[in-house]
């Protein structure tokens, strides 16, 4: 299996872990590397993470019975967990949030549609901040309420 | 075959009507008709026809709810290609042809195949037949769609054997050469599709809908049981139609569209569109 999640610790403090995940989130995803090194703070980064199926969402939200003594931030989300966020509940709890995200943005001197990171904090009234790249400002490329939905969404 | 097409369908849709004149005979009355074209909220339950094939531009759960409390198997969700969409369907109704991934294609389109006998080899095939294809025309990242639309087809294609006692998903599951899961993605200049076969044609529309309305509904994995009972829903939200071609007892095929487009906030708008097909 190329793709099988990998679970790394970036950043190991007395009260906070940082872990990176890489590859995807399915079925045979286990979080062991998580939970047994608890600590007050928990900041998981999804920059690499490539999917995450219908099983995985189940492992998740399982796996987040078993930390929710900690504070949880989720960080660098992709598109592609951000939209399984939005589609199933159960990832955001009262101790998890999210710190940032990719959201897409359109340049129409490039023809091409460019990821870009922003913080949660950036949305304001649930709208996509103004970006701007090269002397072009980018438009937002998909749909505010839908995008920016895992915003409302409480534990 | 004898096309009607209802007034509100004309009202709303107004260069439909010729557009289809040109391949297919409309008729003016209901009576006379084997296929009827209707929009959605005009609909009546209550004067069945042959084949009705419904038209709308309701969202994708409105159209899941419509679908699981009426028996119909063509809705089509309103979009720039809704001619063609149509043609395509009542061509398929038409020529009783309902297999195989050529006929959502026009000539210049490219398709490659695989065949997976392991259920834990899912990942690296669907790499493998990703990696065949350039998107650079398509919006940044069709391939984490249609990614998880094939995860979840190829899965379920393993997992929904008949003679299989233990469904859990962390299993693996072998099936012989004659029993593989068959899977295809071809590219277009204005399509992706992509095609999950299995060998089992266990298939029923109605269980295929309330699986999705549960994940739509429901939004929450399934505590118990071997699937997490979203996997459908996903498809359908990753998609831009999804045509279900059943030979009964014999095979299925799942097929996924998704309309070429720079835009990602294209893809998003889209209504999706849903299928049933069967042949006994």
């Amino acid at each position: 299996m190329s793709d099988k999640l990998v679970i790394n610790i970036t950043k190991n403090e007395s009260e906070l872990t940082e872990f990176l995940l890489q590859g995807q989130i399915d079925e045979d995803s286990t979080f062991e590397e998580i939970t047994s090194s608890l600590k007050k703070k928990i900041i998981i980064d999804f920059n690499e993470v490539t999917l995450i199926n219908s099983c995985g969402v189940r492992e998740w939200i399982n796996f987040l019975e078993n930390v929710k003594d900690s504070t949880i931030i989720y960080k660098n989300c992709p598109q592609v967990v951000i939209e399984q966020i939005n589609m199933v509940h159960g990832f955001i709890l009262p101790n998890t949030s999210i710190e940032s995200f990719y959201a897409p943005y359109y340049s129409e001197k490039s023809d091409d549609v460019i990821k870009v990171l922003l913080l949660s904090d950036q949305i304001i009234d649930g709208k996509a901040p103004r970006i701007e790249q090269d002397d072009e400002e980018l438009e937002f490329d998909a749909i505010e309420a839908q995008y920016f939905q895992f915003l409302k969404q409480k534990g | 075959m004898k096309l009607f097409l209802s007034q509100k369908t004309n009202e709303l849709y107004p260069t439909l009507k010729e557009r289809l004149e040109k391949n297919f005979q409309v008729v003016a009355s209901r009576i006379d008709a084997s296929i009827l074209i209707e929009e959605i909220n005009s609909f009546s339950k209550e004067e069945p026809i042959n084949e009705t094939i419904i038209i709308s531009n309701k969202s994708d759960l409105d159209n899941i709810l419509f679908l699981n409390s009426v028996n119909i198997n063509h809705l089509i969700g309103a979009s720039p290609c809704l001619e063609i969409e149509l043609e395509r369907v009542i061509r398929k109704i038409q020529n009783n042809n309902l297999f195989g991934i050529e006929k959502y294609l026009n000539e210049d389109a490219f398709i490659h195949s695989t065949e997976i006998i392991h259920s834990k080899d899912t990942p690296e095939e669907i790499d493998k037949l990703l990696s065949k294809f350039n998107y650079e025309d398509v919006f940044s990242s069709p391939k984490d769609n249609l990614r998880i639309v094939l995860n979840e087809l190829i899965m379920n294609a393993f997992f929904h054997q008949t003679h299989l006692i233990d469904k859990n998903r962390k299993n693996s599951v072998f099936v012989s050469s004659e029993e593989s899961v068959s899977v295809k993605l071809a590219m277009d200049s204005s399509t992706i599709a992509i095609l999950v076969k299995d060998n089992i044609g266990s298939i029923n529309k109605e269980n295929v809908l309330s699986s999705i309305k549960r994940g739509f509904v429901e939004r929450r994995p399934r505590v118990e049981g071997p699937g997490a009972g979203l996997g459908l829903m996903m498809v359908f939200e990753n998609i831009n139609q999804l045509h279900i071609n059943n030979k009964k007892d014999q095979f299925c095929e799942f097929v996924g569209i998704i309309d070429i487009s720079k835009r990602y906030k294209n893809f998003k708008e889209r209504i999706t569109s849903f299928h049933y097909f069967e042949e006994e």
